[in-house]
């Protein structure tokens, strides 16, 4: 009989592996939030390579005009108070085209509980933040279109019209 | 074992391949993350059955590592409500080694249900081979609940409208 002990896996390695492979962009950075390390999904979202951008606060070269300042300064607080956010960005890539990104970013602690850095999480929305908002809009317009009407059939209820 | 902070140096110029780089990045980095993270983490095997959970998988289920190991969760997080889609998506993805994002309803340990957002990725070795899958978990309860809300209140504007404008237009006809 195998015991449960021998069927648990070498975690960190195991999460190594799914980190330089995973579909979601992964970001390391130290204690300043400087980028140390990122996964290939990275390049595939912004199209930058790690040797362009280590040691560089992500700030500084993928924000922009539309780069929403609340965001920013979430995503700063959170660097500064060591603390985790979750935030959806504007951000451009190297071409300078823009993409909204969730960013889910968290402090990394040692078992002495010190800092070492921060790791983020990061997924294209894009797709998802324009349905939303065209379903917004959709919505916006169908029900002006059924306000006009109403008044329309209101009009005609009038009694002296 | 190395648990201080061990960055690799910048270099003027990074060789510029990723393995090269993450050759030296310690594992035991990803490994803090995976107790301290919000998110809930499982890796299990390349059939599905749980090899480990961390902290926050505990937190949101309230299930211990050691009840779970070797089983399925699809076999004790489900009940009445679990969506038979959602379970689907999750049991294709991991029939075809393929990665998954769903919404699904859930049972914790003392059968309350949640929603969890699951994001379900293959782990595999550089050959390709398949090792096991990990699933990152968030309880979006609250946030499933107030879309639903949102949209219950969107109808049922739109249908007093609708109401209001058939009344509207009764008086009119019969005027």
């Amino acid at each position: 009989m195998i015991s449960p002990v021998s069927r648990v896996p070498h975690v960190p390695s195991s999460l190594k592996r799914w980190a330089s492979k995973s579909e979601l962009a992964i970001i390391i950075s130290d204690t300043a939030g400087a980028v140390q390390w990122v996964n290939p999904a990275f390049k595939t979202i912004c199209d930058y390579e790690l040797d362009e951008i280590i040691g560089m606060k992500p700030g500084h070269f993928l924000s922009g005009p539309l780069t929403e300042v609340h965001a920013r300064e979430s995503l700063n607080e959170a660097i500064r108070d060591k603390k985790s956010c979750l935030v959806r960005i504007t951000n451009y890539k190297k071409s300078g085209q823009p993409y909204i990104v969730e960013i889910h970013l968290e402090p990394i602690f040692n078992t002495k509980n010190e800092h070492q850095g921060f790791l983020s999480l990061e997924r294209d929305v894009t797709e998802d933040e324009q349905r939303q908002r065209q379903y917004g809009k959709m919505n916006a317009s169908m029900y002006h279109q059924l306000l006009q009407r109403f008044e329309v059939v209101k009009a005609g209820s009038k009694p002296n019209s | 074992m190395e648990d201080s902070p061990s960055f690799p140096q910048p270099r003027s110029r990074a060789r510029g391949f990723m393995d090269d780089v993450l050759q030296e990045f310690p594992a035991r980095f990803f490994e803090n993350w995976a107790e301290h993270t919000d998110i809930a983490i499982l890796i299990t095997d390349p059939e599905g059955a749980v090899r480990w959970s961390n902290p926050a998988f505990t937190k949101m289920c309230l299930y211990s590592m050691h009840e779970i190991v070797g089983r399925r969760p699809g076999r004790f997080l489900t009940g009445p409500l679990t969506e038979e889609s959602a379970r689907d998506v999750l049991s294709q993805a991991i029939l075809q080694g393929k990665t998954c994002l769903t919404r699904i309803t859930n049972y914790k340990k003392d059968a309350t249900p949640y929603v969890a957002q699951i994001h379900m990725e293959p782990i595999k070795n550089n050959l390709g081979e398949l090792l096991g899958f990990i699933a990152l978990e968030q309880d979006v309860t609250n946030i499933d609940k107030k879309e639903r809300d949102i949209s219950e209140l969107s109808a049922s504007i739109y249908n007093q409208l609708l109401s209001h404008m058939h009344e509207a237009g009764a008086a009119s006809s019969a005027s």
